[in-house]
């Protein structure tokens, strides 16, 4: 009857066991579990996906991103590239701006500054199956996952840069690529 | 009776090992830190929001910093305790932050609670920024939960435990 039991020691190996799983899984999981709640508040429940949204000012009632910035004014578009490619376009900007492309692990694939493109951003994002052709006259950025998400911030510390940065951001553009 | 003992012994691993399994994720969660270098308090993790991240540093970004620009864009000093005594910061204490004037484009001392947001305080002053420095050799902050009589100041009202 007592061969049928397990020791004390084997019940001890499947703690320290159990407990390295969970560990590994928390540190190799938590990304994409963090980037998955941002995507999915980000863009109202999957509902807006491939669009910029414009963030409004940053106050203390900003809680859908960990350490916002009160100095700048954000715009999001959560990508969705299961159907299609997309083509982002973001306005200049008189200051420090930047487009930063994340994907579902967090990883900052791809940014660019004001700096960088002084007359506005332009580019295509493919997705990693190359499944669509991306116009060839723009850049393309490949991201490695299906979705992820693109943060457009602009240095607007004053409500009146606010503001300004507001009406510049109109003219950014998150969609699907019709460019060929 | 052996199968009811080796079937007892099963369900008693099983509710071992979840638990365990429950206590590896919690203390992942609660205690796992990015890789970084320390100077005078102010903590730097070089590799935040790269590729070349290591899992760890990744793991430790998604929590507290997630959407963070690589290195390329930006560096994040973060301090939650005082250079001297080590001591967590606390909203209970006013502080001065001193120093040069950053050779960056754009700087920012930003004041965030201790779950990693604004704190919760109607103040106005959560960061001092490099625009409000205008361009000053030095600047002096106080962080403190009331306002100072003179000088840059950063709210820490209902900061708790919070971090720079």
């Amino acid at each position: 009857m007592s061969g049928a039991k397990l020791k004390k020691s084997h019940y001890l190996i499947i703690a320290i066991v159990a407990l390295a799983i969970g560990h590994f899984a928390y540190i190799f999981l938590s990304p994409y579990v963090f980037m998955g709640v941002a995507m999915k508040r980000l863009s109202n429940g999957w509902t807006m996906t491939n669009q910029f949204i414009q963030g409004p000012q940053t106050t203390m009632h900003s809680r859908q991103i960990v350490r916002p910035s009160p100095d700048m004014a954000y715009s999001v578009c959560v990508y969705d590239l299961r159907n299609s490619s997309i083509h982002i376009r973001a306005a200049p900007w008189d200051d420090y701006m930047s487009i930063s492309v994340f994907a579902a692990n967090g990883d900052n694939i791809y940014s660019v500054n004001d700096r960088e493109a002084p007359n506005g951003v332009d580019f295509v994002l493919e997705g990693p199956t190359y499944a669509t052709i991306a116009a060839t006259d723009v850049e393309t950025v490949y991201s490695p996952s299906m979705h992820g998400i693109i943060l457009d911030r602009r240095l607007a510390p004053t409500k009146q840069r606010f503001e300004l940065a507001k009406v510049a951001r109109q003219n950014n553009i998150c969609a699907p690529n019709t460019l060929k | 009776m052996p199968r009811t003992n080796l079937i007892f012994s099963l369900i008693c691993a099983l509710l071992i090992a979840s638990l365990a399994f429950v206590i590896g994720v919690v203390l992942s969660f609660k205690f796992v830190s990015a890789p970084s270098i320390s100077i005078k308090g102010w903590r730097i993790s070089p590799l935040v929001g790269t590729i070349a991240a290591d899992p760890y540093t990744r793991a430790t970004i998604a929590k507290s910093g997630l959407l963070a620009l690589t290195r390329k864009e930006a560096i994040y000093l973060s301090a939650d305790s005082e250079t001297e005594t080590g001591a967590k910061l606390s909203e209970n204490c006013d502080y001065l932050v001193e120093g040069i004037e950053l050779p960056a484009r754009w700087w920012s001392i930003t004041l965030y609670a201790e779950d990693d947001y604004l704190a919760q305080n109607d103040d106005g002053h959560p960061s001092f920024d490099a625009t409000a420095s205008k361009g000053a050799a030095n600047y002096r902050i106080i962080i403190s939960p009331k306002k100072p009589v003179s000088g840059a100041w950063i709210s820490s009202k209902n900061g708790g435990n919070f971090r720079a």
